[in-house]
């Protein structure tokens, strides 16, 4: 009896300690942990995001991004994008279908200088950016307000997913693996 | 750099050639004055000896755009000197009996208080001159960033320019409000000039952009358009690259 116990015992451990990930019939959801060092001219990728964000105080990084994915397929990507003024932040949400490539970007711009919050949605159409929707409120209030009367900061849209600066950090398969890893880039 | 930070912000980093409010150099109720012969001129009459009141209440902000030589911090907490040395916004004399030269022309009387504190420990300037302001902004600056600013603004004002300040300072909340709603990745919050008042954004939709903007570089405000991550409508005191310190947030509150 005791070793019966001992044996159900250990099937119900060995049960408690399989990831998620890997659990039969579920999706396996994974996140990698990115941010650009402008100083050493390269992005890094994390795999643990205590350190990503020890990382991203210690280097006062002002672009970071995390890559999403389910069952080891990206599907999702989400860049932050801030000025060292501390006046505005752009975030961005890239949505991939199922061939790997951009498909929609959610964007939303907060602005103090301004008192200003811009919610836009583009898809990607043959590999333009099309402006889908677009809606402007008041950052203090969130009261809806019509026109273009502030300045917006000017960030790019990405449209192919191998255009991001960091996409060999997110396409190489023995990237996830590594506690650190960083490319080179190189700014215009 | 930060004359905040200094015990003698309040008289310009020049305690002995502008007042004394404690009658240590010039004597009780008596305010130093550099036009005099003597050094020192007696106190406006609403404040001081003049006035019955402790030689504290003639703490004042001489030399400053818009101040009247003489103009006392309790003339301007209660609205205005009686015997005329003093007010809310610009002018003032020098009070009493002195050989000082005439005060500098006021500037364009917007109607707003010429000073706000925003705390003891951390006082807050508002600039003179003719300007507006755009939604949540506070006119409230370092003293050195609020003089610069107060010279800035008398040299537009003069070629017609109102210009919209759109952000002033900032206090820890009003920053932290640039990463509500946040949908993405994000730990990284940026300590922003704005929150000690060294830091102004302007309208850049007014179509008198480039000239507010070369008035500000030209009086030496470091440009955000020259950021890595462009910012045009940002101008600051120190230069690019540099952040405030926690020490310097404890202090001011923002």
């Amino acid at each position: 009896m005791r070793i019966f116990c001992g044996v159900v015992a250990s099937l119900l451990l060995l049960v408690g300690v399989v990831p998620v990930e890997a659990r039969p019939g579920q999706p396996s959801a994974k996140t990698l942990y990115l941010l650009e060092d402008d100083k050493h001219d390269q992005w890094c990728a994390f795999r643990e995001e205590t350190e990503w964000k020890a990382e991203v105080e210690a280097l006062s990084a002002l672009v970071v991004a995390t890559a999403n994915y389910v069952d080891r397929h990206l599907s999702a990507v989400d860049v932050t994008e801030q000025d060292e003024a501390g006046d505005w932040i752009v975030y961005d949400h890239y949505s991939l279908d199922h061939t790997g490539q951009i498909s929609k970007l959610k964007r939303t711009i907060n602005l103090l200088p301004g008192d200003r919050s811009e919610n836009e949605v583009f898809l990607m159409v043959s590999g333009t950016p099309k402006k889908e929707s677009a809606a402007s409120r008041k950052l203090s209030t969130g009261e809806p307000v019509s026109g273009a009367d502030v300045w917006l900061p000017n960030v790019p849209i990405t449209t192919r997913v191998e255009a991001f600066p960091f996409f060999p950090l997110i396409s190489s398969p023995g990237t996830e693996s590594k506690a650190k890893s960083c490319v080179q880039v190189s700014h215009p | 750099m930060l004359q905040t930070w200094n015990r003698y912000a309040y008289v310009a980093n020049n305690p002995l050639n502008r007042v004394d409010p404690f009658g240590l150099f010039c004597g009780p109720g008596s305010v130093a004055d550099p036009n005099s012969e003597s050094g020192c001129s007696p106190a406006p009459s609403g404040c001081g000896d003049s006035a019955g009141l402790p030689a504290w209440t003639c703490l004042a902000f001489e030399g400053w755009p818009g101040w009247g030589t003489g103009q006392s911090f309790w003339c301007m907490m209660m609205g205005g000197c009686p015997g005329g040395s003093g007010g809310s916004s610009g002018g003032g004399g020098s009070g009493g009996n002195t050989t000082s030269a005439p005060p500098p022309s006021p500037p364009v009387d917007t109607g707003r208080p010429a000073l706000t504190l925003h705390s003891s420990t951390c006082p807050l300037w508002v600039p003179s001159g003719d300007y507006t302001l755009g939604s949540n902004a506070n006119p409230w600056f370092t003293s050195d960033m609020s003089a610069v600013l107060s010279t800035a603004f008398l040299n537009l004002n003069q070629q017609g320019i109102s210009p919209m300040i759109t952000s002033g300072f900032r206090t820890a909340a009003d920053q932290l409000r640039m990463r509500q709603g946040a949908a993405g990745p994000n730990p990284a919050a940026v300590i922003s000039w704005h929150q000690v008042g060294q830091a102004v954004d302007f309208n850049t939709m007014g179509g008198n952009f480039d000239s507010i903007q070369n008035e500000m570089i030209n009086q030496g405000l470091t440009w955000g358009g020259n950021f890595r991550t462009p910012d045009p409508v940002h101008f600051q005191l120190p230069a690019a690259g540099q952040r405030p310190t926690s020490t310097m947030l404890d202090a001011c509150g923002g």
